[in-house]
């Protein structure tokens, strides 16, 4: 299944989802609130990351759901398309992908979450950067 | 009697999920990221609503606590968050006793759209035929609002309106809500609503309330708690 999906034709950053948080900026606040919440994904994306590479290793399927649900669920509101759309399939393929598939997709969202956290230091407060 | 200040509470392990919802609501949300923790401290909220996260922890589901949480809270508005596709979930969720849901990513009009309407909802059960803030007392039925020694008797529509404008207090509700709620269409003069605010305004004046109403013409209006004066509030 994981194999032939190719994640490259899925947008890496939703503008649409960027630009509605943006609204959500208050004049006059020294950290954007839009920037707070980059800083936050960028916090708890790779923890969660760590935590499901720990729960492959330990063949947890329960654990592997929960992580990958939970980094599916921090990309999805700040439209990371493509993150989330790898880990909904590690999350919804425990019972179907073997050992090495479940470790390309692993690999796969490592990649992709390096990429995002750059993409994601663009759209910073040049101060912040 | 409701507490002046308002705020809500958001149950989920996403740490972006309460900022959020406070900044796209516009009222500050508690966030709590264990059933456990909250339902422990349950009992010394009142919130307008609780936004909960279907999958908390390992094991620890959303959906379990709402039973035990609407015990404590009859009249809060229960709102699911969900990244999940699995419409079970949410059917789970809803005969569990929530009354709405919302999936992630969160649609800021959405959001507001749905708490709206699920606020009206739990003040038509709460609030029969008053309304008691602080020390203003509405009698929804008459129309009658009371400060103190004082009192004035609103008018249908202003009544209406300061109905709507009541159980949305310090949330922006848009014009065209406003227009729907009152007149049932949108099709209305562009300042007819406006002269219905204005009157309204100048009844609050009268009483003295500490509740002024803010208009943002690009967003809509607000009922807000004056700052400035004190409202009592009962425990």
């Amino acid at each position: 299944m994981s194999q032939s999906k190719d994640y490259s034709q899925i947008i890496r950053v939703d503008e649409e989802i960027i630009a509605k948080l943006k609204e959500l900026n208050e004049p006059d606040e020294e950290i954007p609130f839009f920037d707070g919440l980059i800083h936050l994904y960028c916090q708890e994306a790779p923890m969660a990351l760590n935590k499901l590479d720990k729960a492959m290793n330990q063949q947890d399927p329960l654990a592997v759901v929960h992580f990958s649900h939970k980094l599916k669920g921090l990309s999805r509101n700040l439209g990371l398309r493509r993150m989330a759309e790898i880990c909904a399939t590690i999350e919804h393929g425990t019972e179907t992908l073997n050992t090495i598939e479940q470790r390309d997709l692993f690999e796969a969202s490592r990649v992709e979450l390096d990429q995002v956290i750059v993409a994601l230091s663009q759209y910073l407060k040049p101060e912040a950067a | 009697m409701e507490r002046a200040k308002r705020y809500t509470i958001t149950l989920d392990d996403d740490p972006m999920m309460a900022p959020i919802i406070a900044r796209t609501t516009g009222i500050p949300s508690l966030a709590y990221t264990s059933s456990e923790a909250l339902l422990r401290r349950a009992s010394s909220y009142e919130p307008i609503a609780v936004f909960i996260d279907v999958h908390l922890g390992l094991n620890d589901s959303g959906i379990d606590i709402i039973p035990h949480l609407r015990e404590i809270w009859k009249y809060s508005a229960f709102i699911i968050i969900t990244s999940d596709d699995n419409a079970d979930i949410v059917g789970d969720a809803l005969a569990a006793g929530a009354n709405d849901f919302i999936r992630k990513p969160i649609q800021g009009p959405e959001l507001v759209g749905r708490l709206q309407a699920r606020l009206a909802e739990m003040n038509n059960l709460r609030y029969r035929d008053e309304v008691v803030i602080g020390d203003l007392v509405f009698f929804k039925n008459d129309g009658v609002v009371r400060v103190g020694e004082k009192t004035v008797y609103l008018p249908k529509l202003e009544a209406k309106l300061f109905t709507v404008l009541l159980e949305n207090r310090e949330m922006m509700v848009t014009k065209e809500n406003l227009k729907r709620r009152l007149w049932g269409e949108l099709n209305i003069a562009g300042n007819t609503l406006d002269k219905r605010i204005s009157k309204l305004r100048g009844f609050l004046a009268e009483l003295q309330a500490s509740l002024r109403i803010e208009v943002d013409y690009g967003k809509g209006v607000c009922l807000k708690l004056d700052k400035h004066n004190t409202v009592k509030t009962a425990g």
